[in-house]
């Protein structure tokens, strides 16, 4: 047995008799090789004095790689709430990507929640009925499958009728300044909503200016707010 | 799995136990009343003849192939919590009948939730149509909408922007009357050329 093993590091070694063995051959510089050899040894050295280990630090875990770069930023959770520490990457709901390069360091990408788009249409209509008209807005841009289900659900989404109105006025002005004008002559709830599709339906809305459509989104508003408020 | 906020109900020794089984194979009970807040468990309950207690406790449980065995038991915390509420065909009736102690639980029973959970839970509420939890699901996913950016929107969510940039620019200044309008006559217009097409072809 060990005859074998003697065999085989010989074997390691290399055996001169063996013609399939490249044979070593010393360096064969040129002299152009030389020249720059030459040249390196005589620059002064760019290298910095050796790092007593007192000095020394130990490297950073991936944690706290990740811990000192998010460590300037306002922090949120995962559902977007407002934190006041550095949030620990959560193994349950975060899906984590670390690639380490030749110079250590860390890269995370953190999949902070699954997709809102791969939800039924019926689960975006109920959200959509629980936001204000301009997160709605926001909400229709973000991409084209929840505009496209927001316009197509439109009606239940308060895009329509009275709401309407109210997403309109919201949207491109500010609730304050028209509370104080002078309100329409409207008696009845059904009244503002037959204005309503009046005005959404006939070339009229179309030709009003600006301010006109704003006076009567404002006062339509506002006196729907009243109408509400004796309602309740 | 946590037990979850305090004061939380659990079936009684007397109840009569709903059996269902999750999509991975495990089984649950759940108390009759606590059930009938599932519009899907009712017509299920209808369809196979469990309208009495004999039925109920002699039955085979009900597979919920969409529902994980997370999601169930975080619906069955929620449905036996909202037992005595009205059934599920009152459409919401939560947004009025409702105490201070419930709110309170439902708060707590939502901040437990992970955007995952969540997300899993919203899915199961729809699937098993328990109205007043997808009313919840709904109202927490908008708490996270509300008040963010259409970017800050996206990254939460995972959304690809697939708008070109002139649709972006475009989107970002129209006028909402205008949008509706032209979704509208583009409706009107698909059902015109709808109309046309059977006399077209006559």
């Amino acid at each position: 047995m060990s005859t074998a093993n003697n065999q085989k590091r010989e074997n390691c070694k290399g055996n001169p008799q063996n013609p399939t063995e490249i044979p070593s051959t010393p360096l064969q510089l040129t002299q152009k090789d030389l020249m720059r050899e030459m040249a390196l040894e005589t620059q002064p050295t760019t290298r910095k004095p050796p790092i007593s280990p007192k000095t020394l630090k130990p490297p950073l875990s991936p944690k706290s790689v990740l811990q000192s770069k998010v460590s300037q930023k306002i922090f949120r959770d995962d559902r977007g709430r407002e934190i006041s520490k550095a949030p620990l990457v959560r193994a349950r709901s975060a899906v984590l990507h670390r690639s380490l390069s030749r110079s250590h360091s860390v890269t995370f990408i953190v999949q902070t929640a699954p997709r809102l788009d791969g939800l039924p249409e019926e689960t975006i209509v109920r959200i959509a009925q629980n936001l204000s008209p301009s997160d709605l807005r926001s909400l229709s841009q973000t991409s084209r499958s929840i505009r496209e289900q927001i316009l197509k659900n439109r009606r239940r989404c308060g895009l329509t009728e009275i709401h309407e109105i109210h997403f309109t006025y919201q949207w491109d002005f500010d609730a304050q300044h028209f509370l104080a004008l002078p309100l329409p002559p409207y008696e009845t709830w059904n009244d503002v909503l037959l204005d309503s599709k009046k005005m959404m339906v006939k070339d009229t809305w179309k030709t009003m200016t600006p301010l006109t459509r704003t006076k009567i989104l404002a006062a339509t508003r506002s006196r729907r707010m009243s109408i509400r408020a004796a309602d309740e | 799995m946590a037990d979850g906020p305090s004061g939380a109900k659990k079936c009684r020794d007397d109840d009569v136990l709903f059996r269902v089984k999750s999509k991975e194979d495990r089984e649950y009970t759940l108390s009759k009343k606590a059930a009938q807040l599932s519009g899907t468990i009712h017509h299920y309950s209808e369809n196979y003849g469990l309208d009495n207690d004999e039925a109920i406790m002699k039955m085979e449980p009900m597979s919920l192939l969409e529902v994980s065995s997370e999601s169930l038991h975080h619906i069955i915390r929620w449905c036996e919590q909202h037992r005595n509420c009205p059934i599920w065909e009152e459409e919401k009736w939560w947004q009025n009948e409702r105490d201070a102690e419930l709110t309170k639980w439902e708060d707590e029973f939502m901040a437990e939730m992970t955007s995952e959970t969540l997300y899993n839970l919203f899915l199961a509420a729809n699937f098993l149509d328990i109205k007043c939890l997808l009313d919840k699901c709904a109202q927490s996913v908008a708490d996270m909408i509300k008040g963010k950016s259409v970017d800050e929107i996206r990254e939460i969510w995972m959304l690809e922007n697939d708008f070109t940039p002139e649709e972006e620019e475009k989107i970002k200044n129209e006028n909402p009357w205008e949008a509706i309008l032209r979704y509208q006559e583009q409706l009107e217009k698909e059902k015109e050329e709808q109309a046309s097409q059977p006399a077209a072809s006559s």
